[in-house]
């Protein structure tokens, strides 16, 4: 995982609960997880595991509502920290279309080695969009909270059916996404 | 926020800064040594694009030339500054068709042309590409020069047409062999005839003297006297007519001989036999022919044959070219050499040949002889036969106004023998 995402991490912890909190976190994870990280080096994966545990201990919220609340706060940290790819894009439609053959692309610039999920879209008659999602992270609810930025970003409602999920044995999530009218931006 | 945090936050910032430097270190080192490679590898791309020996060159949209590397300006016989941006209309005429054939069929498009630049123009196959370098598009031409092909197709269509011309000749010598043959016997037996004839009237006027100039007398046999006088004369010069067409169709035969396997050659037979065929060209000249009868050189008879005719030839217009009078003219055939090489000496009183052609006489398509007259085929093709089939030497001695020796050095296949003549031979060729 690139130091990026633990920075983010941090800054997530440090807004909704205080520098204190983020000590305690610290305090309460391996040392090894508490070293200074730096946007584009990487980083072990359960270092950020370890983080987020003691972050629920510390927070009292349970991993998956902290890992969607950080997903959708991540979206607008990469938003913030790299203007230049969110801008190139003219809705969240054209976002989602462009994961792996622009976004991903230009992660792979920025921060050579990065492991990037495979997402992919695929348009329906009906306007929705089912967005593939394969990793070996099994990190389908981060994609949940990524998606709450998305929506906040860009001011529209984004309603989703998981029907397809890796970590009930599916190869890949399959996420079927509707887009309502542009809503007033959050 | 206290302050024991506030001193954990520092020291993580301040560990981070450091992090930072290091990887930015790290990163410029890199970046530097990325930056050495790549120069170099671009130096190593740009000396294999300059020493390619095809030539390339690299236009832009506009067809303008952008690149190109040393063998083009070879080709072209350009300096850089006059082929940069140079349209390549200018010596590609053909280039927008060839360009308009890539975008439609995609891909490289072959196509042969002709190149002018200021020099003479060069039959080229260009092979045409384009491709994009992420900003603008370009053609990319690499072309092959076929002067040295077409050069070789003009010679071996050359040699096919000998070739053609040599079975013919000897096909004809074969048919008029036979006809010659027996009206060679018809004027032996009519010879043989008129002795005994003669005899017989010389028999009937001791028998009965005055009776010849009795008869003679009479108004029906007044030319008897002159007929008994002229008729052997005349049979006489049929014969050495006859004995002469033989020996030419004998030439004929043995010059159009296919060439076979290489072997010793006798060179006396060869030379004297080229003075026959050539006989047309050097009639009036003072042929003399100074070659040992046993000498022999190891090679490929036809070809020898070849280069023996051309150089004659070559001599004999030359002597004309200088005297206007063929009867002026003295080509010396002659021979020396060591125990491994012998070597032919054919050596002319014509006009000799000044510096800036002596410079280009083994040029293929150089001639100094009017058009139609001569292909500039003869001398490359001679020396080609010598020095790449025989492993001999063809050289030359020139002065103008006085005449040229040209030298064939061979490989020797036998010592003359110990009785072998080296009188030399006069023929006046021709009358």
């Amino acid at each position: 995982m690139k130091g990026v995402i633990f920075n983010l991490f941090e800054e997530f912890i440090v807004e909704t609960f205080g520098d204190e909190a983020w000590e305690k976190i610290l305090d309460a994870s391996p040392h090894e997880a508490r070293e200074v990280r730096v946007g584009p080096l990487t980083y072990p994966d359960g270092h950020l595991l370890h983080l987020v545990g003691a972050a629920c201990e510390v927070s009292g919220l349970p991993p998956e509502k902290a890992v969607r609340a950080f997903g959708r706060f991540l979206f607008g940290g990469l938003a913030r920290k790299y203007p230049g790819i969110a801008s190139q894009f003219a809705g969240p439609r054209e976002m989602l279309q462009g994961i792996d053959s622009v976004i991903h692309v230009e992660v792979n610039k920025l921060l050579p080695g990065a492991e990037t999920p495979r997402v992919l879209c695929q348009e329906h008659d009906d306007g929705s969009l089912t967005l593939t999602y394969e990793s070996s992270r099994k990190m389908c609810t981060l994609l949940e909270g990524l998606l709450d930025g998305l929506e906040a970003h860009y001011g529209v409602t984004v309603e989703r059916r998981h029907d397809v999920c890796m970590h009930q044995g599916a190869p890949r999530c399959e996420l079927r996404l509707t887009f309502s009218a542009a809503r007033a931006a959050a | 926020m206290s302050e024991a945090v506030l001193q954990r936050k520092l020291a993580r910032a301040e560990a981070k800064v450091r992090l930072l430097e290091s990887l930015i270190e790290d990163k410029t080192r890199e970046l530097y040594l990325q930056t050495v490679a790549l120069k170099a590898s671009n130096e190593t791309l740009e000396r294999i694009f300059d020493a390619m020996p095809g030539p390339v060159l690299v236009l832009d949209e506009h067809l303008v030339v952008q690149r190109f590397n040393r063998s083009a300006l070879k080709l072209l016989e350009a300096t850089p500054l006059l082929l940069t941006g140079l349209p390549a209309t200018r010596f590609f005429p053909t280039i927008e068709a060839s360009v308009a054939r890539v975008d439609v069929e995609g891909g490289a498009v072959m196509t042969e042309a002709e190149w002018r630049l200021e020099g003479p123009a060069l039959p080229v196959l260009a092979t045409l590409a384009r491709f994009s370098d992420g900003v603008e598009r370009h053609v990319v031409v690499i072309a092959t020069d076929l002067r040295d092909r077409k050069a070789l197709e003009l010679e071996l269509r050359h040699a096919q047409k000998l070739e053609a011309i040599g079975a013919l000749a000897a096909g004809v010598a074969h048919e008029v062999n036979t006809p010659l043959q027996f009206i060679s016997d018809n004027v032996d037996f009519l010879v043989e005839a008129l002795t005994s004839f003669d005899a017989f009237a010389r028999r009937i006027e001791e028998a009965a003297p005055g009776i010849w100039s009795r008869v003679s007398e009479e108004p029906a046999f007044e030319e008897l006297p002159f007929f008994r006088e002229r008729i052997p004369k005349s049979l006489g010069r049929v014969k050495s007519g006859l004995e002469r067409v033989t020996e030419i169709v004998r030439a004929l035969k043995d010059f159009s001989h296919p060439g076979g396997e290489k072997a010793p050659v006798r060179l006396a037979p060869l030379v004297h036999r080229a003075v026959t065929v050539g006989r047309h060209e050097l009639k009036g000249m003072d042929v003399q022919v100074e070659v040992p009868e046993g000498l022999e050189a190891y090679g490929y008879e036809s070809d020898l044959n070849q280069v023996m005719l051309n150089l004659l030839v070559n001599a004999a217009h030359a002597i004309v070219d200088r005297h206007g009078d063929a009867t002026l003219g003295r080509i010396r055939v002659f021979v020396d050499g060591g125990p491994e090489q012998v070597v032919l000496h054919v050596q002319d009183n014509g006009g000799g040949m000044p510096p800036a052609v002596q410079a280009r006489v083994f040029e293929p398509f150089f001639t100094t002889k009017p058009v139609g007259k001569g292909t500039g085929q003869g001398l490359p093709i001679c020396r080609k036969l010598i020095v790449e089939r025989h492993g001999g030497r063809l050289w030359f001695d020139s002065a103008p106004g006085e005449g040229t020796t040209f030298h064939i050095g061979l490989p020797v296949a036998a010592a003359p023998s110990s009785g072998a003549t080296h009188e030399p031979t006069r023929r006046a060729a021709g009358g």
